[in-house]
């Protein structure tokens, strides 16, 4: 060497004792690799997911960035007119028509059934992307995406039979509305399957499972559904693939679309004999929008709503006239919507409130006269569950008026399809109960001369009070023509270039679906959050193996330290060396670890796409990773090392100079054992607020009860380990005279008090992985077996739902003989006591366990007064429980079924108080759904806001939250205040069945053959909520998979301290021998030694696991302990550690009893 | 901090441990005074305290009560780091066992005090490579410990007690694992080297042989130090 260079530095000593000491090194930069490996891994699965869900969105989409899908037909050409705008290009590529459905397809052959079926019909304009060809089939082909080809069992070439919904401009709710005949069937030929990738994974809706798929020609489809020319869909294409436009771009966008009357189904005809401009919609009613910007545009001209409706009866004393209309009109005076003139060539009054006018045909034929009381019987507006019920209602009359101007105008009553439209009143095909056989000849001849003309006229608001409903109260508006306007088409045109209903109001909005996607690919669960959960047991146990082995080292170092320090270097200089080399260490056991955890997320990955695949539904996910994410790994990890390693160079710091001399860490020489007080007080400190914390629990929710629960179970941990560390300072038993094994026993028990805080870490290794293990078994969940009602099934026996809507009471025989029920199915139905909940859906994001993205409009049901009545279900927190509530008496129903809290919506009044919920519409929802779906606090009271039908913000008020139930996914709100916001939506889609035990598998049998054609899918309560439940069970297996892993650090930690206390003291084992000890007994102190350990862990995580539970178990919940599996894993685990402390007991008996003593 | 001149003066050193009845006292009031340039020599049974006293003096226990001052200066005043300083400028220690510490050569362990300096470094290698000269290591300037007999390892040791100059040499049993010619050499080698740097020397040991070369001789007899006439040694 040369003597001219310095040949030693700070930094070479560094890097020479590293060298030196690699095995220690190695076994440290292990421990520190796997809190980086699972760190990093954690991190990576979250990558992962969301690049997962992201590339789905993008696959599924393609280079479609806005949609419009409207809930009424409108001309095609609407596309083609914002297709040719030029600033249209500076945005967007392209606008294409289609229509969008959802059908039900059946294989022709066996009958198999695929429901919830997105049908697209498209033209040759539609974009392809991902590689594939997308064309229009063939007039009577379509294609199918795999996964439906593979669901009904067919191949290019079969026949499938394709079953739509048929338009319906008139609400089917409403009493005019047709109820049967609502499904158009067609038996067409598979032309080609392709794969679900690109276009054969398209879907609006966000969700990681593959949707069922089929493609048609738009000409086809828009000749099945009677709709030539028309579309329900605009898909607008960016100008790349992958892009999306921003907000600006978007409100661009909706601004160059400008719907035509006709798109919203609205007219305005010149009416020349009547001299006026009749506005009508194709719905027979106007809606709020399409009202009031007519009135914007032609109030000022005077326009007259008129609200016509049928009167089944007109009647004064026993004389009847069947099927009339009658007509709800503010009577005027001027020309030419007036005058309306009596029989003797007066003008009639405006009409007041009670009062009535009929025609003088009416008046003659019911002989009435003024004074006189006419009874008018008509159909609620509404159906009651599809039927139509008839009410009666009686006024004064007060004139009658002449058969000529406005009272003789067949156009103040709407087109109804099958009805006005018919020669005679013998071809009525009408929607509603008819009777022909009260039709006279008069009658028909009335019709003959008048057609639809009104008999009897109401005021506007009379008619509108009890005629009016959800669905409208204005039949026409009628405007007479302005100063010097001709009442001829041009001039009607010219009106409706005037009248401008919101386009918005109407649906025809863009929605841009592709960035509302790739938002909702954030997922619902930030899954990097959730498996840093999962393995935050690996990776404190991790730590504490780092803790346990860094410690260990300098253990093996005291004399190196003491020397050091003899030689004039400072504590503090010492401990800077030590902590350097760890942190050498660290920062290369953290690069493997960031490898590795690259790895450890593959696995994961791989774990969820096949053995927990249960958990994300199906196997899509796929590894991705972030620099972010691997730079975060990579430092938590290293950083969280460091600290373990500053923590085990606290007792260099503590350690006398000259017990460190003799090789010994301890602290100033003391020949009394002193009462370790601060141990104990940490430890008593720790469980009682460990013991606050679990009482915390039950009144927090979410990820703060989760908080606690893992905070709880944390504290006993720490407190039981302080406490054992306490134990351990004193010395272990005093005795050791004891008889037989016993003896031995307490002689292992000294040993292990020999190295207080090495047996306390070994010991807490084991604790909390086992405390882990036990604690998420106690989640399992099972769903009931029996039919209590308070439970996730509500005791319902069946749970089914319809693709497309049920009208009809399913209760009512009459109802059911409608929808096609035979006599044996009726026989089926009473003997198996068969009883059905109806339930109204709005269609939205699936909100469930099952979907992985983040949902913004979830699936709203309304809840029937029958069901809120019938109350059930197990409740995790109610608006009864809250303060107040519960001490009410007058709330003791709600106490008992808090399903009733529904009622108390007040819909006219804004705000809450003791009395009832303003404004602020009542909703209950699964507990689940409400925590981890939208994100809410889990407790009552929680308000928040989703689109109405109309695209309107609605607010929701939280008062129930169900536990483990089937309704996860959904909102549930009372019917009544369903139908306030969302008016348009018809029928029943959602059904809970009541059947005599055993008797669910016939009844659900009959109703799927039965109702097939509506896509009616029945199934068992208790199947689909284990569906639900096997999602969280799948969950609980993973962090529970997780928790082996970490028992495995363990155990490997208690091998690594076991071989050390055996190395550390073979000459004292080897003296045991050499007098006269024999080798067995010599092993099984070491086996005792290693078993009070294991036993000690396996105990402390039970206690824990037990206290962090308390709150958690009990009450109405599902929970369903595995005792037989827990038991045989924690069997498994003292097997195993029992076998690791043979490597000890092996090291033991190798030793050469003479070597030993020398070197003692 | 400069320490010149050192004197050391020990008063009434007393070391107690506690236990559970009454305090065990190893050191019952030992005082003593040393020269620069001289050399003590103290002798006693096992267990007698001489190894906790020679501890004290080296500033690596505390007493229990008494008093140590180094020109004029209780060291036991002082912080840990500055107290660390003192002893890795003022303390050379010759350990029974060598207490070498494996991973560095034999240069390298006698130069490791000097880590704690800041300057010097060359002044320091020289005069590392001179000490291991001296104490007949020339030739193992880049061998491990372990690649070292019980000798040299002792010499290496020897060498890295004094590479800092120190003004008072402790050794404790530094010939009590070797063989009797062995340990002559070494006794030759500790006395050679005190003359030429004019240190004091503190030597604990069971040797008559080696302590009746050492200028004075003290025997610690029942936690006290009884000076011993020359010739009786």
């Amino acid at each position: 060497m040369s003597a001219s260079r310095f040949p030693l530095s700070a930094f070479r000593f560094l890097l020479e004792s590293l060298s030196y000491h690699r095995r220690m090194n190695a076994a440290v930069a292990l421990g520190v690799t796997a809190a980086t490996a699972v760190l990093t891994g954690a991190l990576l699965v979250g990558d992962s997911m969301r690049g997962s869900l992201r590339e789905l969105t993008l696959d599924r989409l393609g280079p479609i960035d806005e949609a419009l899908v409207a809930d009424r037909f409108f001309r095609t050409a609407l596309a083609d007119e914002l297709d040719a705008q030029p600033a249209f290009h500076d945005l967007a590529s392209a606008a294409v028509p289609a229509i969008l459905l959802e059908a039900s397809l059946s294989n022709a052959t066996s009958g198999t059934r695929a429901n919830r079926t997105t049908l697209l019909g498209i033209n040759d304009r539609f974009p392809t992307w991902g590689g594939g060809e997308l064309r229009p089939p063939a007039a009577d082909k379509l294609v199918l995406n795999q996964p439906l080809a593979d669901l009904l069992g067919v191949k290019a070439g079969d026949d499938v039979l394709l079953r739509l919904p048929t338009p319906s401009e008139i609400p089917r709710d409403s009493a005019l509305g047709r109820k049967t005949e609502t499904i158009t069937s067609r038996r067409l030929t598979v032309e080609r399957v392709i794969v679900a990738e690109g276009p054969g994974r398209f879907s609006l809706r966000p969700n990681q499972s593959a949707p069922l798929m089929a493609l048609v020609a738009i000409d086809a489809l828009q000749e099945a559904l009677k709709q030539p020319g028309r579309a329900n869909a605009i898909f607008v294409t960016g100008r790349e693939e992958a892009s999306h436009g921003s907000a600006g771009e978007q409100k661009h966008l909706q601004a160059m679309l400008h719907p035509k009357l006709d798109d919203f189904g609205l007219h305005i005809a010149a009416d020349e004999k009547f001299d006026c401009f009749n506005l009508t919609s194709d719905r027979m009613l106007l809606d709020a929008d399409a009202e009031r910007s007519a009135l914007t545009a032609f109030g000022k001209q005077g326009a007259q709503p008129v609200f016509t409706y049928l009167a089944n009866t007109l009647a004064v004393d026993k004389r009847e006239i069947p099927y009339s209309t009658v007509a709800g009109i503010d009577l005027v005076a001027a020309a030419p919507l007036g005058p309306w003139k009596d029989t003797d060539g007066k003008p009639i009054e405006p009409i007041k409130d009670g009062e009535i006018v009929l025609n003088r045909w009416a008046a003659d034929d019911l002989q009435a006269k003024p004074g006189d009381t006419v009874r008018v019987t008509y159909f609620l507006p509404e159906s009651v569950h599809g039927a139509a019920v008839e009410m009666t209602r009686t006024f004064t009359l007060v004139a009658v008026c002449a058969m000529e101007g406005p009272a003789v105008d067949p156009t103040l009553t709407p087109t109804l399809p099958g009805v006005t439209d018919q020669l005679s009143i013998a071809d009525w095909n009408p929607p509603f109960p008819f009777d022909s056989a009260r039709v006279r000849k008069k009658d028909e001849a009335y019709w003959d001369e008048y057609r639809a003309t009104p008999k009897a006229f109401v005021n506007l608001a009379t008619a509108r009070k009890y005629f009016g409903s959800r669905f409208g109260d204005t039949t026409s508006i009628r405007v007479p023509p302005g100063d010097g306007e001709k009442v001829d088409d041009a001039t009607a045109a010219e009106l409706a270039s005037r009248w401008k209903p919101d386009p918005a109001a109407a649906g025809f909005v863009l929605q841009p679906v592709k960035q509302q996607g790739l938002a909702a690919s954030s997922g619902t669960t930030p899954f990097d959050g959730l498996f840093l959960g999962f393995s935050m047991f690996i990776i404190a146990a991790a730590l504490m193996l780092v803790l346990l082995l860094f410690r260990l080292g300098i253990e093996q170092r005291a004399r190196e330290i003491g020397t050091l320090r003899a030689i004039g270097h400072s504590a503090a200089r010492v401990r800077r060396w030590l902590l350097g080399e760890g942190l050498i260490v660290a920062a290369l056991g953290g690069a493997a670890g960031t490898a590795l955890g690259v790895g450890y997320a593959w696995l994961m990955v791989e774990g969820l796409r096949t053995w927990w695949v249960a958990a994300i539904a199906t196997p899509f996910l796929q590894l991705h990773a972030t620099a972010t994410s691997v730079l975060c790994g990579y430092l938590g990890g290293v950083l969280v090392a460091a600290a373990a390693i500053l923590w085990a160079l606290r007792s260099a710091k503590r350690a006398a100079l000259t017990r460190l001399l003799a090789g010994d860490f301890g602290e100033e020489k003391s020949l009394v054992r002193r009462t370790p007080w601060i141990s104990r007080m940490i430890g008593i400190a720790a469980l009682a607020a460990a013991m606050v914390v679990s009482g915390m629990g039950r009144q927090l929710s979410g990820e703060a009860q989760a908080g606690a629960f893992f905070g709880a179970g944390a504290l006993v941990l720490v407190g039981l380990l302080a406490l054992v560390r306490s134990q351990l300072r004193q010395g272990g038993p005093r005795s050791l005279v004891t008889p037989g094994a016993a003896s031995l026993a307490r002689l292992a028990l000294r040993n292990g008090a020999r190295n207080p805080g090495r047996s306390t870490l070994s010991i807490g290794l084991v604790a909390s992985a086992s405390f882990l293990i036990l604690a998420i078994s106690a989640f399992h969940l099972s769903p009931p077996s029996g039919t209590r009602a308070d439970t996730g099934t509500g005791g319902f026996d069946l749970v089914a739902e319809s693709n497309q809507p049920i009208y009809q009471d399913l209760n009512r025989e009459p109802a059911r003989y409608d929808l096609g029920f035979s006599s044996a199915d009726e026989k089926t139905i009473i003997t198996t006591d068969a009883h059905f909940y109806a339930f109204r859906v709005h269609a939205g994001d699936d909100a469930s366990c099952l979907n992985l993205y983040r949902v913004r409009q979830p699936r709203v049901l309304g809840v029937p007064t029958a069901m809120i009545v019938r109350g059930g279900f197990a409740w995790a927190a109610s608006d009864t429980q809250t303060a107040g509530n519960a001490a009410n008496p007058w709330r003791e129903n709600e106490q008992h079924n808090p399903w009733l809290l529904m009622l108390r919506w007040m819909p006219d009044a804004v705000g809450a108080d003791a009395t009832g919920f303003y404004g602020e519409v009542p909703v209950v929802l699964d507990y689940a759904t409400a925590v981890y779906s939208l994100h809410l606090s889990g407790k009552p009271g929680d308000v928040f806001e989703i689109a109405d039908g109309r695209g309107q913000p609605m607010k929701l008020r939280v008062v129930g939250l169900l536990r483990n139930s089937i309704f996860q996914g959904s909102l549930l709100i009372s019917e009544e205040a369903f139908l306030r916001y969302f008016p348009d939506t018809s029928g029943y889609g959602f059904f809970l069945i009541e059947t005599r035990p055993d008797a669910e598998g016939a009844v659900a049998t009959m109703l799927d053959r039965v109702l097939g054609a509506y896509g009616f899918d029945a199934r068992r309560a208790a199947d689909r909520l284990a569906g639900y439940l096997v999602v969280q069970n799948t969950y609980l297996e993973t962090f529970q998979s997780l928790g082996g892993l970490g028992l495995l650090l363990g155990t490997f930690g208690l091998a690594t301290v076991q071989l050390r206390n055996v190395l550390e003291r073979r000459g004292e084992l080897a003296l045991l021998r050499a007098v006269g000890w024999p080798r067995a007994r010599l092993g099984w102190l070491v086996m005792f030694e290693n078993a009070a350990l294991l036993v000690g862990g396996l105990a402390l995580g039970a206690i824990a696991a037990a206290v962090a539970l308390m709150p958690h178990l009990g009450g109405a919940t599902q929970t369903s302990v595995p005792w037989a599996s827990l038991a045989g894993m924690l069997g498994a685990v003292l097997v195993v550690g029992l076998l690791v402390g043979l490597v000890a007991v092996r090291a033991v008996l190798a030793v050469p009893v003479l070597e030993a003593l020398r070197r003692e | 901090m400069v320490f010149s001149v050192p004197d050391l003066i020990v008063e009434n050193i007393v070391k107690e441990y506690p236990t559970r009845t009454a305090p065990l006292v190893v050191l019952r009031g030992c005082s003593l005074g040393l020269a620069r340039g001289e050399s003590l020599a103290i002798l006693g049974p096992s267990g007698s305290g001489k190894s906790t006293l020679l501890a004290i003096l080296g500033t690596l226990d505390m007493p229990t009560a008494g008093r140590v001052t180094f020109d004029g200066q209780d060291p036991f005043t002082l912080a840990e780091p500055a107290l660390a300083r003192f002893r890795n400028e003022q303390i050379g220690f010759v350990f029974q066992a060598h207490h070498l510490l494996p991973q560095c050569t034999v240069l390298e362990n006698v130069l490791i005090p000097t880590l704690a300096a800041k300057d010097g470094k060359h002044a320091a290698l020289r005069r590392a490579t001179m000490l291991l000269e001296r104490v007949g290591l020339a030739q193992r300037l880049d061998h491990r410990p372990a690649e070292l007999s019980g000798g040299e390892r002792q010499r290496a040791a020897i060498a890295r007690a004094l590479i800092r100059s120190p003004a008072l040499l402790l050794a404790d049993e530094p010939t009590g694992n070797l063989d009797r010619t062995t340990a002559a050499a070494i006794g030759d080698l500790l006395l050679d080297i005190h003359r030429q740097e004019q240190t004091m020397m503190i030597v604990v040991t069971h040797s008559v042989e080696l302590a009746g070369r050492l200028q004075r001789v003290v025997e610690l007899d029942d936690g006290r130090l009884v000076e011993k006439r020359k010739e009786l040694a």
